[in-house]
């Protein structure tokens, strides 16, 4: 008997959307929050972070298809880059940004003449750590709808094993994540 | 006319409260660690917000609290030095200029950054990045890229510029240049004006040599590094003969006559270390001295200073002290004119 492999295309293909979403969406809002200090949105960002929307979406909805699967990873993906993104660029010399301000630069100027070059690896690895939590949350959906079997399964929790593996690698190769707040 | 007055709390526990006028020249911005003196810059650079207040620059409004005007920072005519290296590290030292020349248009930009680089003597170092030039080039090039749009003042953070380099941008620019920083005697040597900040509030202002020679307060006299600074009594007042007592916790001195006070009352003296004259018990009689047990010794580059009990603080030329090494028991001579008595 052959086993079905589209689970495994299928996660992949909605951990890579969600992770390319991540990466676009999530920069931008991230510096613009930065600077700021607005609970409500962060309240709400960790919030939608800590929902497993995958599997929610995969219970509440007749058809399980990939858009579906990717808008709903997206739904807890971008908040959680975002919040990535926001630390790191909170890390960014608050000096390049007075500077460039002096010199009549734009918020939008800053973020890709500066924060984007600066702080872009930190980006990068935020969105690369989206891609094996929502491969495994693909999977465990799958799972729930009863589409999954073991080869798939074990393909799929080694590609997410790889692309962790990968995601902490350049976390710790560029010491991109930071670890604490900005100072003053 | 350029007037700065104004209120920003800054946190529960500090307030910066100023009112000053800018005149033409250097103005040196002294004072402690924490005064207030980084925040005072960027209130008028716009970069931080005052509660209220009013900022005028050539008598154009920069900051107006009660009519909500707010001029965005690159609209104020500020060039602003930070305290530390702002320069971008992913660009050449050339590319910070043009990054700052951005605005003009394409052919006067490459103008400036050339005289920019030229002027300040950064050719060498354009084509590197900050992390690869030294800190003179670096400071350099932030001041190049602060002047690069022709400001009207040239606000500058604490950032170890020494007299030459003062000078070469006296050169190359003629407006106010406010300047914060703990140099003294840079202040001393090349501000027009000095003002004392301490906690957010100015504590003197005046030209450097009167601040220096005549602190207005304990707290100016500390601020412009007076090491002996005490309490005193005056017990007597003599006119004619230009005397006054002074008494303090365990010992009097003679000063000069203190116009304006009467015996009884209470006032700050202060006395710099080099003013005071340690000396053996032994050698010949002088008035105005008292004994003193010496604690401790810390030599210099070029002069040592001593700390006697009490505590009293002088300082002695390296070929003096020398001269005075082996001595046992010491005498401290307080000239009369070296005191300054601070109401």
């Amino acid at each position: 008997m052959t086993a079905d492999w589209s689970p495994l295309w299928l996660s992949l293909r909605v951990a890579l959307v969600v992770s390319a979403t991540a990466l676009v969406v999530a920069p931008w809002p991230a510096w613009r929050l930065a600077r700021r200090n607005w609970p409500v949105v962060t309240l709400v960002a960790g919030f939608l972070s800590m929902v497993p929307a995958v599997i929610i979406a995969s219970l509440a909805l007749p058809e399980f298809t990939w858009p579906v699967a990717a808008a709903a990873g997206s739904l807890r993906a971008v908040p959680q880059t975002l919040a990535a993104c926001r630390r790191a660029f909170q890390l960014l010399n608050p000096a390049y940004r007075k500077a460039a301000r002096m010199a009549g630069a734009s918020d939008w100027r800053i973020f890709w003449t500066l924060a984007l070059p600066l702080r872009g690896r930190a980006v990068l690895a935020a969105a690369a750590d989206v891609f094996p939590e929502t491969m495994l949350e693909t999977a465990v959906a799958l799972w729930i709808v009863g589409r999954l079997s073991v080869p798939p399964a074990g393909a799929i929790l080694l590609t997410a094993l790889a692309g962790g593996a990968i995601a902490m690698w350049l976390r710790r190769e560029i010491g991109a994540l930071p670890e604490r707040q900005a100072g003053p | 006319m350029t007037s700065i007055r104004v209120r920003r709390r800054a946190s529960p526990e500090f307030a910066l409260e100023v009112d000053f006028s800018l005149g033409p020249g250097v103005t040196a911005l002294i004072g402690p660690s924490g005064a207030g003196k980084t925040l005072l810059l960027e209130t008028i650079a716009g970069l931080a917000k005052p509660d209220e207040g009013r900022i005028l620059l050539n008598d154009a409004i920069l900051f107006d609290g009660q009519a909500r005007v707010d001029v965005a920072p690159a609209r104020r005519g500020c060039g602003y030095v930070s305290q530390g290296d702002s320069l971008f590290p992913h660009r050449t030292l050339r590319q910070n200029l043009e990054f700052a020349a951005h605005g003009f248009p394409r052919l006067e930009r490459h103008r400036r950054v050339a005289e920019a680089i030229e002027h300040f003597s950064v050719a060498g170092a354009a084509a590197h990045r900050p992390a690869s030039v030294g800190p003179v080039e670096r400071l350099r090039c932030s001041i190049a890229r602060a002047l690069i749009g022709e400001p009207a003042v040239l606000l500058v953070d604490d950032a170890g510029i020494d007299r030459a380099l003062l000078d070469l941008i006296r050169t190359h620019f003629s407006g106010p240049i406010l300047m914060a920083g703990r140099d003294i005697d840079l202040a001393c040597a090349a501000g027009s004006e000095m003002i004392l900040l301490d906690a957010g509030c100015i504590v003197q202002r005046g030209t450097p040599r009167q601040v220096i020679d005549q602190p207005a307060s304990a707290q100016a006299a500390r601020l412009t590094g007076y090491e002996n600074l005490w309490q005193a009594t005056i017990t007597a007042l003599d006119r004619a003969a230009n005397l006054s007592r002074l008494e303090f916790g365990g010992f009097a001195l003679a000063a000069q006559y203190l116009p304006g006070h009467l015996r009884g009352d209470c006032v700050w003296v202060a006395v710099r270390a080099s003013s005071l004259r340690p000396r053996a018990a032994d050698g010949p009689p002088a008035s105005n001295v008292i004994a003193g047990e010496l604690t401790r010794v810390t030599e210099g580059a070029q002069s040592v200073r001593l700390e006697f009990g009490g505590p009293i603080v002088a300082e002695l030329a390296l070929g003096q002290y020398a001269a005075l090494r082996d001595n046992q028991a010491w005498l401290i001579e307080f000239p009369a004119e070296s005191l300054r008595v601070i109401a």
